[in-house]
C-alpha cells in the first residue's frame, strides 16, 4: 500500500483539511504594531500554504474525495497532520499511521523508550526521493521549509486548544536600521513562544547575526508584552529561542561523543556565544521527535509546558539527546525521563 | 518614456506574452491602468486564462503559477501579483509594464498604457511561432538598455561570463559636505539591482538568439530559437553563467535606430530605494542633487544622440567645458566635475547609445528617438543643450 488516506473530503472543499497551513496575518497599522496586534489577536487576513512542500517532497495528494499521503514520497515530517490541532476526522488510527510512515527500527526505539535518553535519536533515511531526510529538508529554504514547518508543528504541540500562529512578524530593532522579522510566534495562553529559524549550524555561524538578533528581539518583544500584561491584567511570559535545522549532531557540545562540529571549533564558538548572550536553542529534530512520540503515546507532549519547566538559567538547548545545560563550567546533556514527559502531556482533545 | 527594468519575472517573455494577451482580451485597444495588469479574482478576465505555464500540484485541486514561492498565495501570478495580495508593492507589475513598453508592445498614456500595433502583432501568433521571434528581436532592439547590453556583448571575442557585464546607473561616489560631515550621494545602482537587470536582459538575449547558454543544446531550428530555448528560459532559476555569443557581426555596422532609450525621468534610480531608517539624511541630500544628476546624464546622452543624427563626433572635453558654465544645472562639485562625468559616461550605453572613443572624441554607434529620450525634460534645458551642441 503506497498511499495512506488520512481524510475523506466528502464536502468537496477546494482546500481540504490536512492539506493547508493557515497563517493569520495580523494588522500593522500604525507601522511596527504587528507584534502588538498578534498579542491582541487583531487579524487582518489569512494566508494559506500547502502543508506539504510540492517542490521538494510532494507527498500529499488529493485524489477524488480522499486526502492521501504518498508513502513513496513522504519523509515523515508530520506537517500535514499538525495542521489540524484536534486531529479532527483523521481517517486512521495514530499507531497505524506511524507504523505506515516510519520503518520498524524507529518504532522499536519508541517501544524501548529510547527518546531524549542522552543519545541522538536517529531518523530514517528515505531512499529514492528528492529529499531523503528530515534534516535535509530543514537545512534548506529556511522560510519555506523550517519556519513554516516549525510554526505548524509548535502550534500543534502547544497545550491550549486555541493556540495561535504568527509568522514573519515585523518588529523594529532600535539599534539596527533594518527591521527584524520574528520567524515563528505562538501564543498559547500565558506563553508566547518566539522562534528564530536557522537552517543549520553553518549558516547560523556564517551569518552570525543571531547574537545580536535574539537579545534585540527579546528587548523589543518584552516591551509589547509588558504593555499587554498591564492593559489586560495578564501574565504572559516570553520564551525566545533559536530553532535550528540540519544535522543535529552539529548542535551538540564538543564534549558529547556524537558531536560532529569540533572541526574549526564550531561547536565551541556556538556554545560560547549562546552562553555569553544568554541564547537558547531547540533543534528541529527535537520538535519532530516530540510530535512522533506524542502520536506514539497518544498524548500531546506540550512544548509550551515543557519549555516553561526546563527554561531555567542553566538551560541552553533541547535536542533529541536531551537537554543541554550548564553544570558549573561544564556543558552536560541531561536525559528527559518518561515521568517528566508524561507530566507535560495532555490527551488529544 | 522608457525605464530600466530590474525584476526577474520580466525576464520570461512567455509570461509577458500571456500578460499582453490577457490585456488585449480585456481592453482591446482601450487604455488600461497599472493596477489593471494585476490578477483580480473579482474580474471576468485574468492572466491565468492566457497562461500556458500553470501547473497542477498533487495536493491542490486547481492550477497554480509555478513561480510563486507559495503556490496558494493570493498573489496568483509571479509576474503581476494581484489586486488582493501584492507583496512587491506594485514594483513587479510596474516592471512588467516597463518591459512591454521597452519592446514597443504597449505605449504609455496618461496614467496607464494602450496596446500598440506591434503588441497586437506580437500576440496574434502563438508564442512558439517564427513570427514571434522576429517581433521579439525587433522589439528588444528598440529598447535602449538591451541595445547597450548587446553592444557590450558584441565587443567580446570569446564566450562571456554574466559577471563581466555591468549594467546600471553609474556610481560616482561624490561627496557633499553637510554641517561639517561628508555625505555620499547615492545615485548609482546597488549591486543587487545591477545583478537583477543583467539577469533579465541576459535571459532576453537568450530568448531572442543573441546568446546561447553553455551546456544548452543549440536549437535545431534557429527560426524558432525562442521556443526551443523555453526549457531554460522557463526554469525557476537561471543558473548558467557562461554564454556563447551569437550577435550578428553586422548588427552595429549600420546605425540601429533605438526607439525606446531611457527617457529624461529614468536617468536616475528611484530614491525610494533608500529605505532604511538611517538613510534619511543620505536620501534627503541625494534628492536635493537629483535634478543635477538627471540633467548631466541627460546632457551626455542627448549630446551624443544629436551628434549621431548629423554623423558627427562629440568632443567630450569641449562639451564638459561648456556644461560647467551652468553649475546650477550640471555640476555638483566643480573640482570633481571631470572625474564624475567620466564615470557618468556609462549612462550612454544603458540608454542605448554606445560609442567608440578616440581621446576626447566620442563616436555614437546608434541613433536615438530624440522625442522619446527628451520626454519629461524641461524645454529650457533642451534649449541650453542645443546651443552648446551647436557651438562645439
Amino acid at each position: 500500500m503506497n498511499k495512506l488516506t488520512i481524510y475523506n473530503n466528502t464536502k468537496q472543499e477546494s482546500l481540504p483539511k490536512y492539506t493547508v497551513i493557515k497563517i493569520p496575518q495580523y494588522k500593522n497599522t500604525p507601522k511596527y504594531t504587528k507584534f502588538k496586534n498578534f498579542l491582541e489577536n487583531n487579524v487582518d487576513t489569512e494566508r494559506t500554504w500547502p502543508a506539504c512542500d510540492n517542490e521538494d517532497i510532494g507527498a500529499l495528494e488529493v485524489n477524488g474525495t480522499e486526502v492521501q499521503i504518498n508513502l513513496k514520497k513522504c519523509i515523515g515530517c508530520m506537517a500535514c497532520l499538525s495542521t489540524v490541532k484536534n486531529l479532527d476526522k483523521l481517517n486512521i488510527d495514530k499507531a497505524r499511521l506511524l507504523a505506515q510512515m516510519y520503518p520498524k527500527e524507529t518504532l522499536i526505539e519508541f517501544d524501548k523508550k529510547n527518546v531524549f535518553n542522552g543519545q541522538l535519536f536517529s531518523f530514517p533515511f528515505f531512499p529514492d526521493r528528492k529529499t531523503n531526510t528530515f534534516s535535509e529538508f530543514t537545512s534548506v529554504k529556511e522560510t519555506k521549509h523550517l519556519s513554516l514547518w516549525a510554526a505548524t508543528a509548535l502550534n500543534f504541540l502547544c497545550s491550549t486548544d486555541n493556540s495561535r500562529i504568527g509568522k514573519e512578524i515585523e518588529i523594529m530593532k532600535t539599534d539596527n536600521p533594518r527591521d527584524g522579522r520574528l520567524d515563528v510566534c505562538i501564543d498559547s495562553n500565558e506563553f508566547i513562544l518566539i522562534g528564530e529559524a536557522k537552517g543549520n549550524l553553518d549558516s547560523l555561524l556564517t551569518e552570525n547575526r543571531y547574537r545580536i538578533q535574539i537579545p534585540s528581539y527579546k528587548r523589543e518583544c518584552q516591551k509589547f508584552v509588558d504593555e499587554y500584561n498591564l492593559k489586560y491584567n495578564k501574565n504572559k511570559i516570553i520564551i525566545i529561542f533559536l530553532i535550528v535545522g540540519g544535522e543535529e549532531s552539529e548542535l551538540l557540545p564538543e564534549t558529547h561523543p556524537e558531536c560532529s562540529s569540533r572541526a574549526g571549533n564550531k561547536s565551541k564558538r556556538f556554545y560560547d556565544d549562546l552562553i555569553k548572550h544568554n541564547i537558547k536553542f531547540v533543534s528541529a529534530n527535537a520538535i519532530l521527535l516530540l510530535m512522533l512520540y506524542s502520536f506514539y503515546i497518544n498524548k500531546r507532549i506540550c512544548f509550551d509546558l515543557l519549555m516553561s519547566q526546563i527554561n531555567d538559567n542553566n538551560f541552553i538547548g533541547l535536542t533529541t539527546a536531551g537537554i543541554i545545560q550548564r553544570s558549573g563550567n561544564k556543558l552536560i546533556t541531561s536525559k528527559i525521563n518518561q515521568t517528566f514527559l508524561n507530566s507535560v502531556a495532555k490527551s488529544f482533545s | 518614456m522608457s525605464y530600466l527594468i530590474n525584476r526577474n519575472p520580466s525576464g520570461r517573455i512567455i509570461c509577458l506574452h500571456s500578460l499582453l494577451r490577457y490585456l488585449y482580451n480585456k481592453f482591446k485597444t482601450e487604455p488600461f491602468t497599472l493596477t489593471d495588469l494585476k490578477y483580480d479574482s473579482q474580474s471576468k478576465f485574468n492572466i491565468h486564462q492566457t497562461c500556458p505555464l500553470l501547473v497542477k500540484l498533487s495536493s491542490i485541486s486547481f492550477k497554480v503559477c509555478p513561480y510563486l514561492e507559495n503556490p496558494l498565495s493570493d498573489a496568483k501570478c509571479y509576474l503581476t501579483q494581484s489586486v488582493q495580495e501584492d507583496t512587491q508593492k506594485s514594483k513587479s507589475v510596474s516592471d512588467a509594464f516597463n518591459a512591454l513598453e521597452g519592446m514597443e508592445f504597449i505605449r504609455r498614456v496618461d496614467k496607464g498604457g494602450v496596446i500598440t500595433k506591434e503588441g497586437i502583432d506580437f500576440i496574434s501568433d502563438e508564442f512558439e511561432s517564427e513570427n514571434t521571434l522576429k517581433r521579439l528581436q525587433s522589439g528588444m532592439l528598440s529598447y535602449g538598455p538591451f541595445v547597450g547590453l548587446i553592444h557590450e556583448i558584441s565587443n567580446k571575442t570569446r564566450d562571456i561570463y554574466r559577471s563581466e557585464i555591468e549594467l546600471g546607473y553609474p556610481i560616482t561616489n561624490e561627496k557633499v559636505e553637510v554641517g561639517g560631515r561628508k555625505i555620499t550621494l547615492s545615485t548609482g545602482s546597488q549591486q543587487d539591482t545591477i545583478t537583477r537587470t543583467r539577469s533579465v536582459l541576459f535571459i532576453w538575449a537568450t530568448t531572442s538568439g543573441f546568446l546561447l547558454p553553455e551546456s544548452i543544446k543549440e536549437p535545431s531550428n534557429p527560426s524558432v530559437w525562442h521556443a526551443e530555448m523555453l526549457p531554460y528560459t522557463e526554469s525557476k532559476k537561471w543558473t548558467i553563467n557562461k554564454f556563447n555569443i551569437r550577435v550578428p557581426k553586422m548588427l552595429f555596422s549600420k546605425k540601429l535606430f533605438v526607439k525606446n532609450p531611457l527617457s529624461y525621468n529614468a536617468m536616475t534610480k528611484s530614491t525610494k530605494a533608500l529605505r532604511e531608517r538611517n538613510q534619511e539624511e543620505e536620501r534627503t541630500i541625494t534628492l536635493k542633487y537629483e535634478p543635477i544628476i538627471t540633467n548631466r546624464r541627460f546632457a551626455l546622452v542627448y549630446g551624443l544622440a544629436k551628434k549621431s543624427e548629423k554623423n558627427q563626433t562629440l568632443n567630450f572635453s569641449g562639451y564638459l567645458k561648456e556644461l560647467s558654465k551652468y553649475p546650477e544645472l550640471f555640476v555638483v562639485n566643480q573640482k570633481d566635475f571631470e572625474r564624475a562625468m567620466e564615470i557618468e559616461l556609462g549612462i550612454c550605453s544603458v540608454c542605448g547609445i554606445p560609442f567608440t572613443r578616440d581621446k576626447f572624441d566620442l563616436t555614437p554607434l546608434t541613433l536615438l528617438d530624440i522625442k522619446e529620450l527628451s520626454s519629461g525634460a524641461p524645454l529650457s534645458l533642451i534649449k541650453i543643450l542645443d546651443q552648446i551642441i551647436m557651438k562645439i
